[in-house]
């Protein structure tokens, strides 16, 4: 071996351990939140936000089912015992003992503050007067022995103001000392985790807790079951569902790979050969990710690897073009510009997802970027030192003779090519105004039956299905709030009308200082509130010494500390404040969650005004908000892709300096990629966002096969072997990509499927648009 | 000091939600409260009017209140007010739904505040002849003879303890006349019912 050589295997080595030593130190995340864009909208940077790590996301809904009314009943209450024990859960709630204690007390003790009907009128003996006819009336009907005390402490019924707008949120049906659904068939528990839903390891030690919980409190009656749903439930499936589906598959494909080049090579050694470039530039791809990001997430590596399959191609082409004769070293001579500019062309596409708005795919880009160019390096600089000077990769397979006679007599199919492109073209454009996915779900790796299960838990729980929000921020908690208030009295009234049902803001829990302040000073001083009771008193047959209790309250609340977010603390009211008072990017935001609105119009305009002066309030209606996010990914995708292509259009143009050969690379591309999407939108299919990803890989792949057949010249045993190559490169990536598009997840199958097809389309589209195979060059 | 949210509605029972019932049952033999009990459920539906008077220490005067009552069997009992002011509350199942003359109506799943659940039983398990519900909220004294009964029922749960000393209700045959609340504070209320003769 060379001193070139030695020194080259050298720095590989040195290479390998210093990648390695980078990786061992690397974080590796499953946080599923990084092929969530970051956007620059900030409503949609809230919905973002809140899908990643709001209220919402940690909710987990279970439904007990079948058994008896009781049993159900029975387990849920043992469930919610042992689940309020554990660390994981901030809140566990199957509807025992209603308003939780801290929660009654906290609007008890704040009842002048937090109730909206606390105004000067209120105390005036007018407004005293009517109060008092009401109580009157209350304990004639026989409104409670149990009401007395709250009489004389709260005669004007502020803690019922206040409790009414909490139970606004709609009754729930309580049987046997636990929640059940209006239809009384499943007994409910709604738990919160403390971990965000997208801390999947947690949800996943979550949802171990609950299953245990239930098949310990089940033994009472074997016949109950068990229904859960959750954002962080599915996030566990669906990791499990991908770790199971790319285990399996990938295994397949693997062992599919290894059999063909273990035929191809009869050589178990060549086999591993094979393998050095590509485990190298997965390493270097790794540690160059890691070095960037700081961290490396779990998918990056899933399909890192599988994007980077296109290396094993250049061990396939040295290997398999190399004969006895001619030696590794002269095969990679003759293959090197072909190669190195197939990695060019490659890398220029993969480079467009380096502007992707989701961290996931710019990690991706970054790893596919340095992996191909360390896979190339390694084959051009270290492979050949690993061979021996005569190695020859295969006998000259039986079948390749008449391989070699195919693709040179391809050109015949030339008009069958032309049909089948002006086809493609008229399908898709037939297609034209429905060849996208625009709904968020089709990207959800959640089977349809899951989110039905998830719609129907949730109507039952009659919790966070909401479809319009506003969105308000403010640059700091009490301007907010104030906006809230001003909101308040904008979207009352709407409600009489039935504009809509209701809302939620966070001023209900904790006013503003300001508002605050202002009902602190709604009731006259003492003395003055004596002397308007009294005159109210006038003629009523209550004795006057009843409401001292009254007086001593409107005196504590007047002098009572103002009411800040750790006045909550311990209440289930701070969960629910939480969701709706947000921190971002140094403002503050609040959630206002609007309840069946008829008539976004209406509340849009009853809202027009209230922002302002670094104030912003917008309605958000989640679909479209979700549904436009997604649209916009769309967008950027295709533009990427666009001009990812360009670029590697502009290469070739530069490299070859004539249009005529870019184009013999360019045309089979464009071919391949047009039949492929007319093949994938036959029938009523729709492009997800992942196909075009796919695509990208296609023209990545696809380009490699188009070099080589545009170098022409693919007579004799170099022919033979060029030709056998590329066939067996292309096997290897359809079998690799094609059982990927087995898998019923999304991502997995849009990849796979378009990778697949559209790589076998690239070489048939190559071979048969390649040039006279005489004028070699 | 009791906080009313969430048992602000108990006081609906104590007042007494109540009904009388046709007497259509001979007294069985080895009279006692299962035999009431009995009886009493073999009532399909009963309607009555009700005067009732309540003393309360915050009041300088007692006040009346009448109107009408009803149940059907299984589960289900009105009682409207129409005097003196117009209130209907109704319970239905586990629901107890009110509508007052001021407009502010409510419902509540009287199975979520078991104080109120206990209260509402102490009258509607009675009528429906459901002595182990009864026995669940309430230690029960009976005596009495089938032509003049009277059960006094003393609260189990101790937050209607301290509320409530005592419910006496008193009958002959399957018809209830008296229901009385003695209340712990002293205050007191006795509702005369008065059957629908059909």
């Amino acid at each position: 071996m060379s001193l070139g050589g030695r020194a080259a295997i050298l720095l590989w080595l040195l290479g390998l351990a210093a990648a390695v030593g980078v990786i061992v130190f690397t974080p590796f995340t499953t946080d599923m939140s990084a092929f969530l864009p970051r956007s620059p909208d900030p409503a949609q940077q809230v919905l973002v936000e809140q899908l990643r790590d709001g209220v919402a996301s940690r909710l987990i809904l279970i439904g007990l089912e079948d058994g008896t009314p009781q049993s159900r009943a029975e387990i849920s209450r043992a469930m919610a015992a042992s689940l309020r024990e554990k660390q994981e859960f901030a809140l566990i709630d199957n509807g025992e003992g209603g308003i939780g204690a801290a929660d009654q007390d906290y609007v008890w003790r704040n009842r002048y503050v937090l109730s909206p009907k606390v105004t000067p009128e209120r105390f005036s003996p007018d407004g005293l007067r009517q109060a008092l006819d009401d109580d009157l009336n209350l304990l004639a009907s026989g409104l409670s022995p149990l009401l007395k005390d709250s009489i004389a402490r709260d005669p004007t019924g502020e803690t019922l103001v206040i409790v009414r707008a909490l139970a606004g949120e709609g009754e729930r049906h309580v049987r046997d000392g636990a929640w059940v659904s209006a239809d009384g068939k499943h007994a409910l528990i709604l738990a919160q985790t403390r971990a965000p839903g997208f801390d999947i390891d947690a949800q996943e030690l979550a949802l171990n807790d609950i299953k245990q919980a239930f098949s310990t409190a089940r033994q009472s009656d074997e016949q109950v079951r068990m229904l859960v749903t959750g954002p962080g439930i599915f996030g566990v499936k669906t990791r499990a569902e991908m770790k199971h589906d790319v285990t399996l598959y990938s295994t397949i494909a693997m062992g599919t790979i290894v059999t063909l080049l273990l035929l191809a090579y009869r050589s178990p050694l060549v086999l591993l050969l094979t393998m050095v470039p590509v485990v190298s530039g997965a390493l270097a791809g790794l540690a160059a990710v890691s070095l960037w990001f700081g961290f490396v997430h779990g998918i990056t590596i899933g399909f890192g690897v599988t994007l980077i399959g296109e290396a094993v191609d250049y061990a396939i082409y040295l290997l398999t073009q190399t004969s006895a004769q001619s030696g590794p070293r002269s095969t990679l001579q003759r293959i090197w510009p072909t190669l190195r500019l197939g990695v060019l062309v490659s890398i220029c596409g993969f480079a467009a997802m380096l502007f992707s708005s989701f961290t996931g795919f710019v990690q991706l880009g970054i790893f596919t970027i340095a992996g191909l160019a360390t896979a190339l390096t390694v084959t051009r600089f270290v492979l050949p030192n690993l061979l021996r000077a005569n190695f020859a990769g295969t006998r000259g397979a039986a079948f390749a003779p008449a391989l070699l006679k195919i693709v040179q007599q391809a050109r015949r199919w030339r008009p069958i090519l032309l049909v089948l492109l002006i086809v493609s073209v008229a399908m898709i454009a037939a297609r034209r105004n429905d060849l996208w996915e625009d709904e968020l779900s089709s990207m959800s790796p959640v089977s349809a039956a899951d989110q039905q299960l998830d719609r129907d838990l949730r109507h039952d729980i009659g919790a966070p299905d909401v479809r319009q929000l506003i969105v308000a921020t403010a640059p700091d908690d009490e301007t907010l709030l104030q906006t809230c208030e001003r909101m308040d009295a904008a979207l009352q009234p709407l409600i009489k009308t039935g504009v809509l049902a209701g809302y939620d803001s966070p001023a209900r829990y904790l006013p503003s200082q300001e508002m605050q302040q202002a009902r602190k000073s709604a009731p006259p001083d003492r003395a003055a509130l004596e002397r308007n009771l009294a005159a109210a008193l006038d003629g009523m047959p209550f004795r006057t010494d009843t409401f001292a209790p009254f007086l001593d309250a409107v005196d504590a609340a007047r002098q009572a500390p103002p009411l800040t977010r750790q006045s909550l603390d311990g209440t289930a009211l701070a969960l629910k404040i939480d969701s709706q008072l947000l921190r971002n990017q140094g403002q503050s935001v609040a959630v206002m969650p609007l309840r069946n609105v008829s008539d976004p119009q209406r509340v849009a305009g009853a809202l027009a005004g209230i922002g302002g002066s670094g104030v912003t309030v917008r309605l958000l209606d989640l679909k479209t908000a979700s549904d436009s996010l997604l649209h916009n990914y769309r967008r950027e995708a295709l533009l990427l892709a666009f001009l990812g292509s360009g670029v590697i259009a502009v290469l070739l143009l530069v490299y070859f300096r004539s249009l005529r050969q870019s184009l013999v690379v360019l045309t089979p591309l464009a071919f391949a990629v047009t039949a492929t999407v007319a093949i994938l939108t036959a029938g009523h299919h729709q492009l997800s966002i992942f196909n075009l990803f796919g695509l990208l890989l296609v023209v990545a792949v696809g380009s490699n096969y188009c070099l080589f057949f545009q170098r022409g010249g693919l007579v004799g045993e170099q022919g033979t072997r060029t030709v056998t190559s590329l066939l067996l490169a292309n096997i290897c990536t359809v079998v690799g990509f094609g059982v990927l598009g087995l898998s019923r997840i999304p991502v997995l199958y849009g990849i796979g499927s378009t990778v697949a097809i559209g790589t076998a389309l690239s070489l048939m589209a190559g071979a048969i648009l390649a040039p006279r195979h005489s004028e070699a060059l | 000091m009791r906080h009313l949210l969430g048992v602000v509605f108990c006081g609906l029972l104590t007042a007494g939600i109540a009904s009388a019932a046709d007497q259509n049952t001979a007294p069985a033999a080895g009279w006692g409260v299962e035999a009431l009990m009995a009886n009493l459920h073999q009532i399909r539906s009963a309607s009555a009017h009700f005067v009732e008077l309540k003393t309360i220490h915050m009041l300088t005067r007692p006040i009346r209140a009448e109107g009408t009552l009803s149940y059907v069997t299984p589960d289900r009992l009105e009682k409207i007010t129409t005097a003196p002011a117009l209130e209907t509350i109704r319970l239905d199942g586990q629901t107890l739904t009110g509508t007052r003359s001021n407009g502010d109506d409510y419902t509540v799943d009287i199975a979520g505040h078991s104080e109120i659940a206990a209260m509402v039983e102490g009258i509607r398990s009675t009528l429906a002849g459901d002595l182990p519900t009864l026995q669940r909220y309430y230690t029960i004294a009976f005596s009495g003879a089938p032509e003049h009964w009277q059960m006094d029922l003393a609260p189990k749960d101790r937050r209607v303890r301290e509320k409530v000393d005592r419910i006496r209700i008193a009958g002959a045959g399957t018809v209830i006349d008296t229901i009385a609340v003695d209340e712990k504070d002293g205050d007191r209320s006795e509702m005369t019912i008065t059957p629908d003769r059909p």
